[in-house]
């Protein structure tokens, strides 16, 4: 008789930030109720490991059932959230902030802390939500994550407002208000958080030359692969779209007008309601060849569910016929890059490069009506990076130069004929 | 202190046919009686109603006077609605078990005040941020769940409108006149299939032309909204092939064919309208993708904003932004494809 496997060992996440030992070879996670530890071996002299760094983290990642099964407060918190038509990806954000908050408040006080403890102890509270150690030895979460994180908590407060109203004897808003001015630091007529690592802004962009190559090159797969690849890139630059609202695209979500172009309606993060995208016709061109070029292949092989517009199923399919992945996006972009010699850039930069490029020659307002940007500020700090060469370009143009005069005579009997101001 | 009790188990959890009991068929027979009294309209008290019955259906009760001496169903019920719904619903929700709290709880002998009190303190709330708002959140998605259709230019509307004409001679005059009023009026669904020729009235403009008004009635406001030319000719065809003219016709504008003294259903309307879409080559698209393309036409042709929603008969100038936003966004779009294709 085969004995049934345990579920809670090895530990799909450790209940105790991993230690390091001594040689800088071995990290330990230990069970806080097991005498026995679970050993992960380290590459050797890597402080941060290039590839192994997203899976530790991934391994790290707080996904004990036990809080939720022990905590009829996160329960209950987790139905009302899912009760107020939280989109799915916000779901998760939430309920992993809440875990690292528990979590982090066990390290603190190394023992077991529930959620109601942590509320009748501001100071803990506070201490739990600016603690920025990130899992990853050596490294600390950035302001963002920490806002996230009291974004959650505010959250879990304000669905919860009765029980705790309850629980506490006073209002909760008043009590995390509390907690987080406890471990502010006071300036002028105010609060400040201290804690966390600057978010990094941007990234390179690629130039339009760049770009033209990259796109180039991305066909170079034989077959549909080729024409999805320069499908799915072209649109990426040609409208500015997140790379994952593109990637989920749903057949039922392209929609062919009378005049031949194609309208797709992404779904993009934080926003309740698709945004509609219309393809060019060259593009359109480009989407319905990768279509028709899949759809014969699978006819062919008699494997795949054929791709149509207007019908439900995933529109960019991988090699095994299911949706793209998007390690798979980044690898055809990488290698694309690498072969014609540049840096291997992100998805996303495409992005950056639409921004950039349209808010060189369109004011802003409409650069950002046409990538989907709710307002200026996300755009200008994060997207738009301003090349050198075309400041240099658009100054040597002669025409936006005065003529001057040529000699001290000339400018002397030029500025007499301006009468002086009075 | 006691975890809050999640849904009790029911057996009637997707039924929609609970029945409440005759004491409460008489409370919200009187409820509906005393609303409309005090001057609500019709529709409104027909939502609440319809609400209440939700919040006893939801609870499993049977009884509104048991519902309502526990308020912590209530809240629950509010809190965490068995299947998702909007926000709009929950908040309806909220609205029709105060409205019944208050006007039925004088009746009753309940303490009005005490029990809203009770209510808001079960309920999730934020941080008020002034004396006029409680904070209190509620259930439901504030997402759109229907999906909406591409938007549209005045070419497809004109073709919407001749495609609706593809179809069998005794139905094809009144079928491009029903869709031409969709395309080229601001009148909503509800009121174009409730239509009479007696508000169709000619009058000249102070250009001194002739134009087709139509009169309704809006939210106790009196409106005369232009009828544009492609649906004044439209409804002056349809008028030509009953052998009569406008101002001659009297009763309902489109009728059923089994009872001409009766008005066509909304249901056959809108059938009426995917089919022309359909012709068309256009994805189905509802009454909404329609008055947003006419607001953007007439915005294109130089009226502003304000002069788009006198036009529409729209209520506030917002309205008619959100309806030019995703033009405005395509808009956008195109100038800046025209950069990147250079």
């Amino acid at each position: 008789m085969i004995a049934p496997p345990r579920t809670d060992w090895p530990p799909t996440r450790p209940t105790t930030l991993p230690s390091i030992d001594a040689n800088n070879d071995v990290v330990v996670y230990q069970h806080p109720d097991a005498e026995s530890s679970y050993r992960q071996l380290c590459l050797p002299r890597l402080e941060q490991p290039p590839r192994r760094t997203r899976s530790i983290e991934r391994r790290a990642a707080p996904s004990r059932q036990g809080h939720e099964g022990q905590d009829w407060l996160l329960t209950n918190y987790l139905t009302r959230l899912e009760a107020a038509g939280v989109a799915r990806s916000g779901f998760g954000a939430y309920r992993y902030q809440l875990r690292s908050v528990l979590i982090i408040a066990e390290r603190l006080e190394t023992r077991s802390v529930s959620l109601s403890e942590l509320f009748r102890r501001p100071r803990l509270l506070g201490r739990a939500l600016v603690d920025d150690a990130a899992r990853t030895p050596g490294t600390s979460l950035s302001r963002w994550t920490l806002a996230q994180r009291r974004s959650a908590v505010r959250s879990f407060v304000s669905l919860m407002h009765p029980e705790l109203l309850e629980l506490l004897g006073r209002d909760p808003h008043d009590v995390l208000d509390s907690a987080l001015r406890s471990v502010a630091e006071r300036v002028g007529g105010g609060y400040r958080l201290t804690g966390g690592t600057p978010r990094n802004r941007g990234g390179y962009v690629p130039t339009p030359q760049q770009v033209r190559s990259i796109l180039g090159d991305v066909t170079r797969e034989i077959g549909w692969p080729g024409a999805r690849n320069l499908a799915f890139f072209s649109i990426l630059r040609s409208t500015g779209a997140r790379v994952n609202a593109l990637r989920e695209l749903d057949g039922s979500d392209c929609v062919e007008m009378p005049d031949g172009t194609l309208r797709l309606f992404l779904h993009e993060k934080g926003k309740a309601e698709p945004r509609e995208v219309e393809l060019g016709h060259s593009v359109s061109r480009m989407l319905r060849d990768y279509i028709d070029a899949f759809n014969r292949t699978a006819r062919v092989l008699g494997r795949g569910r054929p791709i149509r517009a207007g019908e439900p199923g995933p529109v960019w399919r991988g090699k095994s016929s299911q949706r793209w992945a998007y390690d798979d996006i980044r690898r055809v972009l990488a290698s694309a890059c690498n072969h014609i010699g540049i840096e291997p850039i992100t998805p996303h930069a495409l992005r950056r490069a639409f921004a950039t490029e349209a808010a060189s020659a369109l004011p802003r307002h409409i650069v950002a009506l046409a990538g989907g940007w709710r307002g200026l500020e996300r755009l200008d700090d994060h997207y738009i990076h301003p090349r050198t060469p075309t400041i240099w370009d658009k100054l040597s143009r002669d025409e936006h130069y005065p003529e001057q005069p040529a000699t001290e005579e000339q400018h002397h009997a030029t500025t007499a004929a301006v009468p002086p101001l009075r | 202190m006691q975890q809050l009790p999640l849904f009790p188990p029911s057996d009637n959890r997707h039924s929609r046919t609970t029945q409440l009991d005759g004491e409460s068929e008489t409370l919200l027979g009187a409820f509906r009686s005393l609303r409309l009294a005090s001057g609500v309209s019709l529709h409104s008290v027909a939502r609440e109603v319809s609400q209440l019955r939700s919040l006893a259906r939801e609870s499993g009760m049977i009884s509104l006077t048991q519902l309502f001496t526990d308020m912590s169903t209530v809240a629950r019920v509010l809190r965490e609605p068995r299947s998702p719904i909007s926000h709009s619903t929950s908040r309806a929700r909220l609205l029709a078990a105060q409205q019944f709290i208050k006007v039925m709880g004088r009746n009753l002998r309940w303490d009005p005040a005490a029990m809203l009190t009770t209510l808001d303190a079960l309920l999730p709330s934020r941080p008020s941020t002034g004396w006029h708002t409680a904070g209190t959140l509620l259930a439901g998605s504030r997402g759109r769940r229907r999906r909406r259709g591409p938007s549209l230019t005045v070419s497809d509307l004109k073709r919407l409108v001749d495609a609706a004409a593809e179809t069998s001679p005794d139905r094809a005059s009144r079928d491009r006149a029903l869709v031409a009023l969709h395309c080229f009026t601001g009148l909503r669904p509800e009121e174009i299939v409730t239509l009479r020729w007696e508000s169709l009235v000619n009058e000249v403009t102070p250009t001194g032309t002739y134009m087709l008004l139509v009169c309704v009635e809006r939210a106790g406001r009196s409106l005369r909204l232009p009828v544009l030319e492609p649906a004044a000719e439209a409804v002056r065809l349809f008028a030509w092939y009953l052998n009569a003219s406008i101002d001659s016709l009297s009763g309902p504008v489109f009728s059923a064919r089994r009872w001409p003294e009766e008005t066509l259903a909304c249901r056959t309307a809108r059938d009426i309208l995917a089919a022309a879409c359909r012709r068309a080559g256009l994805p189905r698209v509802e009454a909404v993708e329609l008055r947003s393309a006419l607001a953007n036409w007439l915005h294109s042709r130089g009226l502003s904003e304000h002069e788009v929603r006198d036009t529409l008969g729209i209520n506030r100038v917002r309205s008619v932004d959100r309806l030019l936003e995703r033009h405005t966004a395509l808009e956008a779009q195109r100038r800046v494809r025209e950069i990147l294709d250079r």
